[in-house]
Formats: C-alpha cells, sequence, structure tokens
C-alpha cells in the first residue's frame, strides 16, 4: 500500500500536480518517516514549485535520515545554491561527488556549484568536472549542457555551441540546450537567429518563466541593434557632410543606406516568429531611438549647406547631429570596452587558467 | 382570536421570561409556535436556545424546520429571490417568483394539504425548475467488479447557462451529425474525434459535458486522473483499455476524460515510464487500433491544454477545442439563482451581483454565496435574532471573495503570446484582446 503511495507520488510530480504528490508522500511518510526516497520526492516537488526554502528543509531531513545518500546531498547544493548560498551548495555538491563518484549527476550539480563561487579557480575546477562528466556519461544531454555553460563562463560561445548542439543531437527536444544556444547567438549578436530559437522554445513551454525573460531580452536586443543600424547611417552622413561631400552625394548616401537598411531590417523582422515581432513592437524606445537617428541623419542630408538657409536652420540639425553624436559614440566605446575584455578573457582562460589542469 | 394567544403558548411565554436558561422549555415553546405558523418567533426562540446549547441536537433540527417553513413562506413574497424548486425555470433566464394562487393552487398551508405528495405525483408532469449542477446520474450498467460506472446524464444543454459558442461548436461536431444520419451519411462525416474543453478551473467543463450526454441521450463514462491514480496503479493499460471497451458496447456514449493534461502529458516532459505507456495507450485506444470508435464520442477537460502531448490533438483524436470563459452575465444570474435557491433572502439586487461578479466562475460565485450565508448566520447567532441573508452581506462577501480566474488567465496570456503559433489558441487571444488582457 505505501509503495503505491510512492508510484502515486512520482506520476503525479510527473504530470505536475505537485500539490496532489505531497498530499500521497505525507501519507507515506507517516508510516515511513525515515523513508529518504519520499523524503528526496518532497524536496522535489517543491523545487518545481521553486520554493526553495520548503525544498531546503526537505533535503536537510533526508540527509539527516541517509547521510550516505547522495542524491539528497545533491538535493541539498541545489536548494542552496538557489538560495544564494554557493558556498554551502559546493559543500554539500562535494559530499555528493564523495559518496557516488561514478555516477555524473552530482559532477552536474557540482559544476553548477562552482560556477556560482565565481573567481578563475573554480571556473577552472568546473571546467575539470563538466570534463570527467563527459567521459562518465557522453550520452546523456545535461551532461553537454553542463560543458556548455562552463564554456559559456570563460567566454569561448564557439565550444558553447559545440557543446549544447551536442546535447540537441542527443535529446533534439531539449529545452535546457535550445534555451542556451540561443543565449549563445544572442551574446554573440546574432538577434534575429536567437529569437528564432527562443520562439521555438516558447512554443513548446510557454509558461516558463525563464524563457519568457529570455525572450524579452532578445527582443530588447534586436531593438538596439536596429538603433545601432540608425547609428551608422548617421555617422556615415556626418562623415561625408565633414569631408566636404556635396549635397547630392550626402542625400544620395542618406537615401540609399535609408533604403538597404530598411529592406535589411524588414526581412529580418519577418524572420522573426510572431511572438518575438510582438515583443519588439512592444519595446518602444529602441525603435523610437532608431527612428529618430534616421530622421535626424536625413535631416542634416537635406539642410546640411543650403544656399540662403537662414541661421537656425543650419544650427537647428547641427545640435541634434552633436547630441546624436556624442551618444552614439559613448555606446560605440562602451561596446568596444566590452568586446575587448570579453576576447582577453577567452584568451586568458585558454592559455592561462586551463593550461594549468 | 389567533392561535399565538391561546392560553397555552401565553403560560410557557411567561414561563420562559422567568426561566430564560431553561432551554428544553424554550424549545418546547418554539415548537408550539412554529406549529402554529409563528416562525419569526419560533425561530427567535430556537436561537437564544441554541446560544445556551449550541450542541444541542434538538434545537437544530427545530431550527431547520423553522428556516425551512420561513424560506417557504418568504417565496411568496417579492421582491426575494428564493425560486421554488418545484417549477420548470431555464437557468439561463431569471426566475420570477410566483403566487401559489397563479398556479392555480389553494393559498395557505393548512394541513389538509399534502404538498409532499402532491409534489410527488406531480414531479413526472412538472420538471424541475432547475437543473442540479451536482445531481448524481443513476448508474445504469454497472459492474461489480468495475472501477467506473456507466451513467445516464438527466442534465441538457438549456440546462447549461450562457456558453452560446461552446454550444455552437457542439451542435456542430456531435449534435447537428447525430441528429441527422442520413445527412450525416450524405456528407461522409464521421462521428469519430473528439472536443477538448479547456478553460479557468470552475468554468463548468465537467457539467458541460455531462449536459452534452444527457443532450445525446447518450450513456456517460467519466476517467480522471485521480481514478488512475487511486484505483488503477500499476493496471492502468488494461483498465484503459477496458472503459473503452465498455464505452464501445455502449455506443452512443460519450467518454469524458477529466484533466485530460495528466492524463496525456507531453510525453517528452514524462520520466515515469507507467505514466508514458498509459499514453501511448490511450493513443492507441482513440485511434481505434483495439476496436471501432464508431459512436464513442470523445470529450475531454483540461484546465493547462498547452501541457497535452500534441499526439493527442491529431485528427480523428481531440481534434476540436473549445475555450469554455468564466460565466456571463445571464449565466451569472442562473448561478446566483440557484445556489441562493434553498437559501433565507430578501432583498437581493441581483443585478448588481451579477455586474459586480465579472471573471467570477461558477465555483467563486457558489463561495461568495457561501460567505455571505456565513455573514448572516453570524449575526444571527450573535445578536440571538435570526436573520435573511442581504445584500450587505454580499457587500461583505464580495470584499473578501476574489475571482480565482486570475492566474489562470495570466498564465493563459503568455500561452496565447508565446504558444499559438498554429492558431491553436486563437479564440483565447481574441478572447485576451477584447479584455485589453494581451
Amino acid at each position: 500500500m505505501v509503495d503505491t503511495d510512492l508510484q502515486r507520488a512520482r506520476a503525479l510530480l510527473d504530470v505536475g500536480r505537485h500539490d496532489q504528490a505531497r498530499t500521497a508522500l505525507g501519507q507515506y511518510l507517516a508510516s515511513s518517516p525515515q523513508s529518504v526516497e519520499a523524503l528526496c520526492l518532497l524536496a522535489r516537488s517543491h523545487q518545481l514549485d521553486r520554493d526553495y526554502h520548503e525544498m531546503l528543509g526537505a533535503a536537510n531531513q533526508a540527509v539527516a535520515a541517509a547521510p550516505d545518500s547522495e542524491w539528497a546531498h545533491r538535493l541539498r547544493s541545489i536548494a542552496l545554491g538557489k538560495l544564494r548560498l554557493p558556498v554551502e551548495a559546493l559543500l554539500a555538491a562535494r559530499h555528493a561527488v564523495e559518496l557516488a563518484p561514478h555516477a555524473w549527476q552530482p559532477y552536474v550539480i557540482m559544476v553548477d556549484a562552482l560556477l556560482a563561487t565565481g573567481g578563475a579557480n573554480a571556473r577552472r575546477d568546473a571546467f575539470d568536472a563538466a570534463a570527467h562528466a563527459q567521459r562518465l556519461a557522453p550520452h546523456e544531454p545535461e551532461v553537454h549542457n553542463s560543458r556548455g555553460r562552463v564554456f559559456q563562463a570563460i567566454s569561448d560561445p564557439a565550444a558553447a555551441r559545440r557543446s549544447y548542439q551536442e546535447a540537441l543531437r542527443l535529446d533534439p527536444q531539449n529545452p535546457t540546450a535550445r534555451n542556451n544556444l540561443a543565449i549563445v547567438e544572442l551574446r554573440q549578436g546574432r538577434t534575429t537567429l536567437a529569437g528564432e530559437r527562443l520562439g521555438e522554445v516558447l512554443a513548446d513551454r510557454p509558461t516558463e518563466t525563464l524563457y519568457q525573460d529570455n525572450a524579452r531580452t532578445a527582443a530588447r536586443t534586436w531593438g538596439v541593434r536596429l538603433m545601432d543600424a540608425g547609428s551608422a547611417v548617421f555617422l556615415a552622413v556626418i562623415v561625408i557632410a565633414l569631408t566636404g561631400g556635396g549635397r547630392p552625394v550626402l542625400l544620395g548616401t542618406c537615401l540609399t543606406l535609408l533604403a538597404g537598411g530598411g529592406v535589411l531590417a524588414a526581412s529580418r523582422y519577418r524572420r522573426l516568429p510572431p511572438a518575438l515581432r510582438r515583443l519588439v513592437r512592444r519595446d518602444r524606445w529602441p525603435l523610437l531611438g532608431a527612428a529618430t537617428q534616421a530622421t535626424v541623419a536625413l535631416l542634416v542630408a537635406l539642410l546640411w549647406r543650403v544656399p540662403g538657409a537662414s541661421a537656425a536652420l543650419v544650427a537647428v540639425p547641427i545640435l541634434l547631429a552633436m547630441g546624436l553624436a556624442f551618444f552614439t559614440v559613448l555606446r560605440v566605446r562602451n561596446r568596444a570596452i566590452a568586446a575587448v575584455a570579453v576576447f582577453c578573457r577567452r584568451w586568458w582562460y585558454r592559455l592561462v587558467v586551463l593550461r594549468r589542469t | 382570536m389567533g392561535i399565538s394567544d391561546s392560553p397555552l403558548i401565553a403560560s410557557i411565554r411567561a414561563a420562559v421570561q422567568d426561566r430564560p436558561e431553561d432551554v428544553p422549555l424554550r424549545l418546547h415553546l418554539a415548537e408550539l409556535l412554529l406549529n402554529a405558523g409563528e416562525q419569526a418567533d419560533a425561530i427567535t426562540h430556537v436561537a437564544a436556545a441554541l446560544q445556551r446549547q449550541p450542541d444541542s441536537v434538538a434545537a437544530r433540527e427545530l431550527m431547520s424546520r423553522a428556516i425551512g417553513a420561513s424560506a417557504a413562506a418568504a417565496s411568496v413574497t417579492p421582491p426575494v429571490v428564493a425560486p421554488d424548486p418545484s417549477l420548470a425555470v431555464d437557468p439561463g433566464l431569471p426566475a420570477e417568483p410566483t403566487l401559489p394562487a397563479e398556479r392555480g393552487l389553494p393559498s395557505g398551508t393548512g394541513p389538509s394539504v399534502d404538498w409532499r405528495a402532491l409534489e410527488e405525483e406531480l414531479s413526472d408532469v412538472v420538471p424541475p425548475r432547475f437543473a442540479r449542477a451536482d445531481a448524481e446520474p443513476d448508474p445504469i450498467l454497472g459492474e461489480a467488479d468495475r472501477a467506473f460506472d456507466v451513467e445516464m446524464s438527466r442534465v441538457r444543454l438549456a440546462d447549461v447557462g450562457g456558453m452560446a459558442d461552446v454550444k455552437h461548436r457542439l451542435e456542430l461536431a456531435f449534435l447537428g451529425p447525430l441528429r441527422n444520419p442520413q445527412l450525416r451519411a450524405m456528407y461522409g462525416k464521421s462521428l469519430r474525434g473528439g472536443l477538448l474543453l479547456y478553460g479557468p478551473p470552475g468554468c463548468g467543463k465537467t457539467f458541460l459535458a455531462r449536459a452534452v450526454a444527457g443532450e445525446m441521450g447518450a450513456r456517460f463514462i467519466s476517467l480522471s486522473i485521480v481514478d488512475v491514480l487511486n484505483m488503477w496503479i500499476g493496471n492502468s493499460e488494461k483498465n484503459l483499455h477496458e472503459i473503452f471497451g465498455t464505452a464501445r458496447r455502449n455506443a452512443p456514449c460519450v467518454l469524458f476524460l477529466d484533466e485530460i493534461d495528466a492524463l496525456g502529458h507531453k510525453r517528452s516532459q514524462l520520466q515515469s515510464s507507467a505514466m508514458r505507456t498509459l499514453g501511448n495507450q490511450l493513443l492507441a485506444e482513440l485511434d481505434g487500433m483495439e476496436g471501432d470508435n464508431e459512436g464513442v464520442f470523445l470529450l475531454a477537460a483540461t484546465n493547462a491544454p498547452w501541457d497535452v502531448d500534441a499526439a493527442l490533438r491529431r485528427p480523428g483524436r481531440l481534434d476540436r477545442m473549445a475555450l469554455v470563459l468564466p460565466p456571463d452575465p445571464p449565466a451569472r444570474g442562473a448561478i446566483l439563482e440557484y445556489h441562493l435557491r434553498a437559501r433565507p433572502i430578501a432583498n437581493i439586487d441581483l443585478d448588481r451581483l451579477v455586474e459586480v461578479t465579472e471573471h467570477f466562475s461558477g465555483a467563486d460565485l457558489a463561495h461568495l454565496c457561501e460567505t455571505a450565508a456565513e455573514h448572516a448566520m453570524h449575526d444571527s447567532i450573535a445578536s440571538g435574532s435570526v436573520r435573511m441573508i442581504e445584500q450587505r452581506d454580499f457587500e461583505r462577501a464580495l470584499r473578501e471573495v476574489r475571482p480565482s480566474t486570475g492566474p489562470w488567465f495570466a498564465t493563459a496570456r503568455n500561452v496565447a503570446m508565446f504558444a499559438n503559433e498554429g492558431g491553436s489558441y486563437d479564440e483565447l487571444a481574441a478572447y485576451l484582446k477584447k479584455r485589453k488582457l494581451i
């Protein structure tokens, strides 16, 4: 009878009936209060509800009931990590690894705990743990996802992409791999591709808040890229104006760039899934920024050195251009610094940190 | 001289005034008053007795009798909304109180008329005034060793308030073809396939399924995840096969799969092999691989259609979806009337209640009535004077009871935004857009 309760609880957890699962587990625990399996399932039910305090409580009970249970320590590590206690989470993960050195699961949990603690040494250890997990279970998608996260942490997007692609080869529906691959694309500036991938993940799991947030980030980034395109047109117009290009050249260049950029942006926009398009439309500030820059560029091209123009007519585009130029240069500078930092970090890890192992 | 002025009652009343703590004496007086038709006075004395002895069974029974008599008396006094259950009224329409004289019946409640016998005699002629949402249909083909019953539903679609779109969809998919077999044959319309009802919890999906069975004159079998996990664990495939077999043998039969998101959860998200096997068996049964499903009408209900395995929604299986929304104003009126039908109420502004309960599910409306009754009862106990449920009780209850459909719509909003690529949720998206929720 009690085993039936446990089976029922497992099935209920599987189909998303967490409350009912907890009731069944309660019935089971009433007769077997020291059952580590029931306590771990209880912790898991709280994890699925994102109630990490309760999860930690159940995991602590499981550890107390069976100190040699790898599963209990692993769940405890997850709960501690979610409660932003990385050092304690790492200790629990190390316990789990010691108890089951031939299982891949504790290594994956230890990788996450190490990445959460931060620092070069922790990342190097995470790299080793992920590699070891891969050797133990190369057929497990989660092992490759874990390795992908390490590569992302050490700024190696190409290797991260390969890991996620391997996870997808093993499990084409794996939502973690699809989401993380989209994030890699997003960080590499392939916003349309990232948007497409996130749209697919969300179509499958529309209620996952993590994927929703990532989709919103992707939509905003797409808008910011559009603003960057507006900045490029604007800078081109300013450069031509200052280097003495005539009005026909200036106007022609401006119109060509705007038309070309518009066609390109429209084709990219059409590639986005409808949900992402809606999010792009909703986030108005980047779109407004892009439209403003394009308008100012056109105004400058139209009014630059107009014969017989009044001082005010000349001053307005110049002032607008100066303001926009300031912000554009600032943004270009910030992005350049970020890109250099990523580049340096990637090679520092490759050449210095990872070589120490 | 009124009977309440009888010397016996007057003496006992005087005795009660002298000995207010004597509960049996007070109850005796209340009984005499009740027999004399003085309900209000009787209720006051019973309430006083209950204050002193809350556990007194005799006092409670007497209170039930007194309140019942009071509610019956109140039903002939407009504008109290206390529908008489012996009248047939479409729940979609507001009930109008009817005087006994208008029904061609003698007025008054003299002992010479046995109302219960009369009602029983007329029960076949006059259908019940309200359909009972929680009515348990009679089992007609149950077998002793079976974990489910084949039932005959008495509920009809006319008993379901509102839901015009869903009813239209049902008419197109099931009822029309069933009523017109020749046309069905001419157009080559099969009776296979099924309808997935989805929407916020507590909005009448199960009731609607029973109504479809009743409308078809078909038998009704219901199956939910609770049945599977409570009774079938370890034996679920065999039982599922048996339930489909029974439905086929009893065709035309409505097979209702409640909480289909659990029975047919997305297989990619399942870790338990038992649930995965159950899902595969369900698919095989739906395809009729184990027998011909002609005449087996499949209805399924869920609050989370996005968790249902896509394979279940392919043609020939649950190939149509219908959104069951919170009740519209006429339906809300009917539901409120239904839940107030046996309660003592006075001066309830039904139109206002209907207006302020937008987004309330049927279950929320039931809870609202329950809460209002609680307030009135609490006041009665505290004051020692029994009173009717009034509008102020509903106003208080409205401050406490909030529509429970909010979280569902928050989730549904994300689904309509992110998972409507194939247009499966167009109906939901249109509703959310109309309500400016998207």
